[in-house]
């Protein structure tokens, strides 16, 4: 009950995820919400910058090894 | 930053692109909440009690505002939405992003916020005309010659001795006629059998006798001269070295026939002068080589070292170049000479060895990636199953 009580409370903090990779994306989302973080997932460097523009995130996780642009440069652009 | 590239200089990477933690995979999914929780700690920790655009600053502790050092009065809930606005500047804000962070839970969505407050502030500042919120961004040698001209010379040799005697013991009938000539003298040759001046003594007034040089009788007698006059009696002139008490001199003995009859001619050149001044060159060369040539050292030295200055100073930020800094550049000071042309060889040699290296990195690291990749799921989901067995 409590577990199923904590995916209706409303999210504590709002997380951006840049991850190319599905599999990490999806576990690494899954762990997030549990933790009632709010995730968005990116899998992109356009995309994630884009989300970034529209929306007010307090954390951003990001990958590296992205395609275009990579995670360097989106921890820069976001900065 | 949750990346599989672990390298150093991707961490370093990183961080100076702004991130602020930086954790490779495969890692703990309780690490990642862990350093999630630090950060949003520290956001909220860290952030400056002041915000400043432009003159215009908000000081959080006291929530007052100022531009250019002049204070607005504010009210606390204009305040909350300037702060916010301000610390988001740059940036579009929706209405239930201003409702979510500077109204809490009573928040009304019908209040029209937008007039009724964000517009307040510029109404109050408007004496300063200041409406909108931006933020912007290195010996001589005189060598003395002897002084002496060609004129001055024949004359001296003029004015000094002329020696006319009569052949003695030298040549039956011959007269003999001497001149001692100094530096390329004019000979004086005579016949005068009436002249019986025995050879060896000199006229009164002859100039030979102020010659204090050498004395003509030891001179005539001397071992060398005798072998002078004896060596050309076979022919008809020849040269020899006649060496006196006083010196050396060169000797000429000619024979020649006239009607009047049958002469020799005995030419001598003091070799004094000539040696002396050989002697003031030898001493003058056996101190100035030396010197010369400790010059000479000491100038190439300088040279050398000045010259070759660029080339050590290449050389050492070369020995500074490796795998860590392989990106480093020798400095090209001239591009056109040769040096700076070996500079540039030298940088394109690096340009392509660091392009081999970075290529060998990110194979590396991508091979790294996709090897890391299910090791971080398998680990993760592992995690979360453990942990929640626990719960």
């Amino acid at each position: 009950m409590l577990y199923f009580a904590k995916w209706l409370m409303i999210p504590d903090e709002r997380v951006l995820l840049l991850e190319d990779d599905a599999r990490i994306a999806r576990f690494v989302g899954k762990g997030l919400r549990e933790q009632s973080y709010a995730v968005d997932l990116a899998t992109n460097g356009d995309d994630a910058l884009y989300q970034a523009e529209i929306n007010s995130y307090d954390l951003f996780i990001l990958d590296v090894m992205i395609p275009s642009p990579d995670g360097f440069t989106v921890c820069r652009k976001l900065r | 930053m949750l990346t599989a590239r672990d390298a150093v200089d991707d961490r370093i990477t990183g961080l100076d692109h702004g991130a602020d933690d930086y954790l490779t995979k495969p890692f703990e999914f309780g690490e990642l909440l862990a350093r999630l929780r630090a950060l949003l700690r520290r956001s909220s920790e860290v952030r400056s009690p002041e915000v400043k655009i432009q003159d215009l600053v908000l000081d959080a502790r006291g929530q007052r505002v100022s531009r250019a050092g002049r204070f607005i009065a504010v009210a606390a809930k204009k305040y909350a939405l300037l702060e916010f606005l301000a610390r988001n500047a740059g940036r579009v804000i929706g209405r239930a992003e201003i409702a979510e962070h500077v109204w809490d839970e009573s928040f009304d969505p019908f209040f029209q916020f937008d007039r009724s407050l964000c517009q307040s502030p510029s109404q109050e500042d408007q004496p300063t005309g200041h409406r909108t919120f931006a933020a912007y961004s290195p010996w001589r040698w005189v060598f003395h010659r002897p002084r002496r001209c060609a004129s001055g010379i024949r004359q001296r040799a003029r004015g000094r001795w002329k020696t006319r005697t009569k052949n003695d013991g030298y040549g039956k009938s011959e007269e003999l006629c001497l001149a001692q000539c100094v530096f390329g003298c004019e000979t004086t040759f005579s016949q005068s059998s009436a002249a019986t001046t025995p050879i060896g003594s000199s006229p009164t007034n002859s100039p030979a006798r102020d010659n204090a040089e050498f004395s003509l009788p030891v001179l005539f007698h001397s071992r060398s001269f005798q072998q002078l006059l004896a060596g050309s009696d076979g022919s008809r002139e020849g040269f020899a070295d006649v060496r006196g008490d006083q010196g050396r001199f060169r000797g000429y003995v000619g024979r020649f026939s006239t009607p009047q009859g049958q002469y020799t001619l005995a030419v001598l050149f003091s070799l004094h002068q000539p040696e002396e001044f050989l002697e003031a060159i030898r001493h003058a060369l056996a101190l100035i080589i030396p010197l010369g040539l400790l010059l000479a050292d000491a100038g190439g030295y300088v040279v050398a070292r000045r010259a070759l200055a660029p080339v050590a100073t290449m050389s050492q930020q070369a020995s500074k170049i490796d795998a860590a800094n392989v990106h480093d550049r020798l400095a090209v000071v001239n591009e056109r000479d040769e040096l700076g042309v070996l500079a540039q060889s030298f940088n394109q040699l690096l340009d392509r060895l660091a392009h081999s290296m970075d290529q060998q990195r990110r194979f590396m690291a991508d091979a790294s990636h996709e090897l890391r990749a299910p090791i971080a799921i398998l680990r993760g989901e592992a995690g979360r199953a453990f942990s929640r067995c626990l719960r």
